[in-house]
């Protein structure tokens, strides 16, 4: 099966849509090809502490003498990592999830949908900080977290769609032809019913970035992972003699987030079924 | 607003189009269309005929940045509305015209009691009027009982429904009741009994009526003349039974047939060959020339005028006419 | 005397609703199709009869009563044997634009109703006869289009060619002509005329449309509230109509046709 013709002219008719996916890239290019050019341990304390941004150091050292942008670059292979991950884990999760919900109805689907609420209803925030805080940093835990706590927003989409489209007579259609129901789910319902579901994946990548950077800033990512948040938390300290150590990284969370909103936002436009074809 | 010779509604080549992305859909390609006091009027047309967007261009109703008026006239009692604003409209609708659609469901507010929501077409036209007691009245007018008032529109039937539709239309008195598609959302029982209202309540309230519809037995019943439309055009006009018994136009003609639903001779259904036109296309020649038995040279040329045919006032656009000669 | 191609017995479906009272959408419905036959199932809004098409196509399973085709009870049938049987009834949906997985090609669309059929050739060139067995000319244009790209017309085409591509011996079809325009469903009558020459199909055709059901049918059932109130040979029952919910339905389609003389009396 094809996918659906037309995607690309729309998202680039989509000026926002554009301007998000080129910055995506260009931060998929610097998570690639960043420590090549920067080689080195971003991490290592040089004799230069909070150096103006300029010259050498482009955007400053911070108080350990470690230069900004170089931690920067290796901190956009950590933004990205868990943002992604964290997504892909919950869309999937919450996909399937939800696509067995919908589709079995009754009981099944109460009870899964019950279970979903369960989590929905947490504090996500407060429950990634008790969570890391007990079991210690480390960055899968972080990204089990945020894909434990994202999951059900997916499922309750992925369940909606996955009503709505099996209702349509093709499916029906497909059921005189003898097809097996497990086959329908997957081969006819489910393509028709990702779009808004994928849609909703960019947007959780936005999110997960936010929710690292705010533990790292807490302190409580481990030490020796170079992350936005936890240039941030220096720069806390600092805010108004060193002002660079708030501002870049603080810029750096800002636009990604925002890149990956907006391309939430084009895909979610584009992806809607009920979106007049052309 | 003006003396009463003139015509309430006028459309004169009309032209419309709609421009999505780049994409033009020339909706309407030449369309005249005139309703007089005290008249009943039809559109006939297929989809893609271009009869709904006249409905909405007679009301302004073009879907905003998208839908224009591209050349033509459309005048309402004597005043010409072709290049009205948003603004100007909004204190122009609801007053000498007045429109019911093919689906009363996604017309009315499913949250607001009927008796509401026909209470407030009547205030939108008359601030001081007693919304309750004009309701009620309303409501007797489409006979249904008072008491249909306090129900929402979902608690309904489709007839019940369109029934409302038709006292909020009238709430503000109109002069002109434009009724797109009015019963196609109905059972057939049900259609004959609201058809039947639309007459009873044509004569009770001396209004005029345009009634737009691809159902021509429908139009028969209910119009004394009859529009009908092909790609964008007004291709015949004329007295509803000469419109109807004695087509000029072979589309006319095929589209009767075709009504019809008897078989002919050699067992099959009489059904006019081909396909929808394609409206991306102005047509400066008769935009019927692909699908036509009839079609010689000029009707490939050039788009004919309105030609006399059989029947007082009855013209259709098409060749034939001018070398008298009528097909068998 | 040969058993009917396809015998409906007595079915009854009660859905339940929430926070309503249990809809009876059939109650006891009888209705039978002999090989070769057309019969219109005529009802209106809410008379049950897409319900009773449903269950005919298994896609419902009634409370009570069976389904029979060619003498054999669809619920006795084992997994391999029911499959050969829906392939033998097969289905024309109403509204063109959900009748197709939208991310399919046509091509991919009749090769996944071939597929179904043991030892059927799937190539384009059959794909293409198949096509132009329904007027859709040429074939070869049609098969990388995607169903949004077709018209209506066009798509109830697609939808005939589906249901032939496996060779059954009766097409259900739920309100086929209900979406075309006028002049489209002239063609597709005479379409579905051909196709039941050729082939021998039968058809059900389940309509509010009494002029349809006089236009089309061999004979006729009409449905009302759930229950199958008149049946007979097509002109017999347009002709002399025993039940009165027969009587208005004819009435009102004939008050409603272009030219004759009939008025409207309500």
């Amino acid at each position: 099966m094809r996918p659906r013709r037309g995607i690309v002219q729309g998202l680039l008719r989509n000026g926002a849509g554009v301007a998000s996916a080129l910055f995506i890239v260009f931060l998929v290019l610097v998570a690639l090809f960043g420590p090549v050019i920067y080689s080195g341990d971003p991490l290592a304390i040089s004799d230069s502490p909070m150096l103006h941004p300029g010259g050498s150091h482009l955007l400053g050292t911070d108080d350990l003498g470690r230069d900004v942008l170089a931690e920067l670059v290796y901190g956009v292979r950590v933004s990205l990592f868990v943002g992604c991950v964290a997504a892909f884990a919950a869309t999937v999760m919450g996909t399937l999830v939800g696509a067995i919900a919908g589709y079995a109805g009754g009981w099944v689907d109460t009870t899964i949908m019950r279970i979903a609420e369960f989590f929905q209803v947490m504090p996500t925030f407060i429950l990634a900080v008790v969570i890391v805080a007990l079991l210690g940093p480390g960055l899968l835990r972080v990204v089990a977290v945020i894909a434990l706590l994202s999951w059900p927003q997916t499922a309750r989409i992925a369940r909606g769609e996955v009503l709505r489209v099996s209702q349509l007579d093709f499916v029906n259609g497909v059921r005189c032809l003898g097809v097996p129901e497990w086959r329908i789910l997957f081969r006819e319902i489910m393509p028709n019913a990702i779009g808004p579901v994928l849609a909703l994946g960019t947007l959780i990548v936005g999110y997960a970035i936010l929710l690292e950077a705010s533990l790292s800033f807490l302190g409580l990512s481990s030490p020796d992972i170079v992350s936005w948040g936890r240039i941030l938390s220096v720069g806390q300290r600092f805010l108004f003699s060193a002002w660079w150590l708030s501002v870049f990284p603080g810029l750096a969370i800002f636009a990604t987030v925002l890149a990956f909103n907006l391309l939430g936002d084009a895909l979610g436009d584009l992806l809607n079924p009920r979106r007049a074809r052309t | 607003m003006s003396d009463s010779a003139d015509p309430i509604l006028e459309m004169q080549a009309l032209c419309v189009t709609y421009d999505t992305h780049g994409r033009v859909v020339h909706a309407l390609q030449d369309a005249s269309v005139t309703v007089s006091a005290g008249e009943a009027v039809g559109i006939a047309g297929e989809s893609g005929s271009g009869k709904s967007t006249l409905a909405r261009a007679a009301l302004g109703l073009l879907p905003e940045r998208v839908g224009r008026i591209t050349a033509g006239r459309v005048s309402i009692a004597g005043v010409d509305v072709t290049r009205y604003t948003p603004r100007q409209w909004e204190r122009l609708r609801g007053r000498p015209l007045a429109i019911v659609f093919q689906d009363p469901l996604s017309f009315l507010n499913p949250v607001m009691r009927v008796g509401a929501q026909i209470g407030e077409s009547v205030r939108r036209h008359d601030p001081h009027a007693d919304a309750h007691a004009r309701c009620v009245e309303l409501l007797e007018l489409v006979k249904l009982d008072a008491s249909v008032a306090r129900r929402y529109p979902h608690e309904l039937s489709g007839g019940m429904r369109q029934r409302v539709m038709l006292a909020i239309a009238l709430g503000c008195r109109p002069r002109l009741l434009i009724a797109d598609e009015p019963t196609t959302a109905l059972d057939a029982t049900t259609q004959t009994e609201i058809l039947a209202l639309l007459r009873s309540l044509r004569e009770s309230l001396d209004m005029s009526l345009l009634v737009i519809s691809h159902d021509l037995g429908l139009l028969r019943w209910n119009c004394d003349r009859v529009y009908v439309m092909y790609a964008g055009h007004t291709v015949e006009h004329g007295r509803t039974e000469d419109v109807l018994q004695r087509s000029a136009h072979p589309y006319t003609r095929g589209l009767v047939e075709a009504s019809r639903m008897r078989r002919r001779a050699d067992g099959r259904f009489a059904t006019i060959g081909g396909d929808v036109p394609d409206l991306r296309q102005r047509y400066h020649f008769c935009p019927f020339v692909a699908r036509c038995a009839h079609a010689f040279a000029t009707c490939r040329e050039a788009m004919p005028p309105a030609l006399p045919a059989d029947g007082a006032d009855h013209t259709a656009r098409c060749w034939l006419l001018q070398s008298q000669t009528v097909p068998a | 005397m040969t058993a009917p191609l396809l015998d409906i017995r007595g079915v009854t479906k009660t859905f339940r609703r929430h926070g309503a009272a249990p809809l009876r959408a059939v109650d006891d419905a009888s209705l039978h199709i002999d090989a070769g036959e057309c019969v219109a199932l005529v009802g209106e809004s809410g008379s049950g009869k897409s319900t009773l098409a449903r269950i005919a196509l298994q896609l419902v399973t009634p409370d009570s009563g069976e389904v029979l085709l060619e003498g054999t009870s669809l619920a006795t049938l084992d997994a391999s044997a029911l499959r050969a049987a829906r392939l033998a009834m097969q289905p024309v949906f109403q509204d063109p634009a959900a009748a197709f997985n939208p991310r399919r090609s046509v091509r991919a669309i009749l090769r996944q109703a071939l597929a179904r059929l043991p030892g059927a050739d799937a190539s384009d060139p059959r794909l293409e006869t198949l096509l132009e067995r329904v007027e859709l000319r040429p074939g070869v244009d049609y098969l990388d289009r995607y169903p949004h790209e077709l018209s209506g017309g066009q798509r109830q085409r697609l939808a005939l060619a589906r249901a032939i591509a496996t060779r059954p011996k009766v097409i259900i079809a739920d309100e086929p002509l209900s979406g075309a325009d006028v002049s489209i469903r002239a063609q597709l009558l005479n379409l579905m005329g051909d196709l039941q020459r050729e082939s021998g199909v039968a058809y059900l055709l389940v309509t509010h449309d009494m002029l349809v059901a006089r236009a089309f049918s061999h004979r006729v059932s009409v449905m009302y509230q759930g229950r199958i109130v008149e049946e007979g040979a097509t002109d017999v029952v347009l002709a002399a109509p025993r039940n009165a919910y027969t009587r208005k339905l004819i009435a009102a389609v004939q008050s409603l046709e272009p030219v004759g003389d009939v008025a409207i009396t309500t």
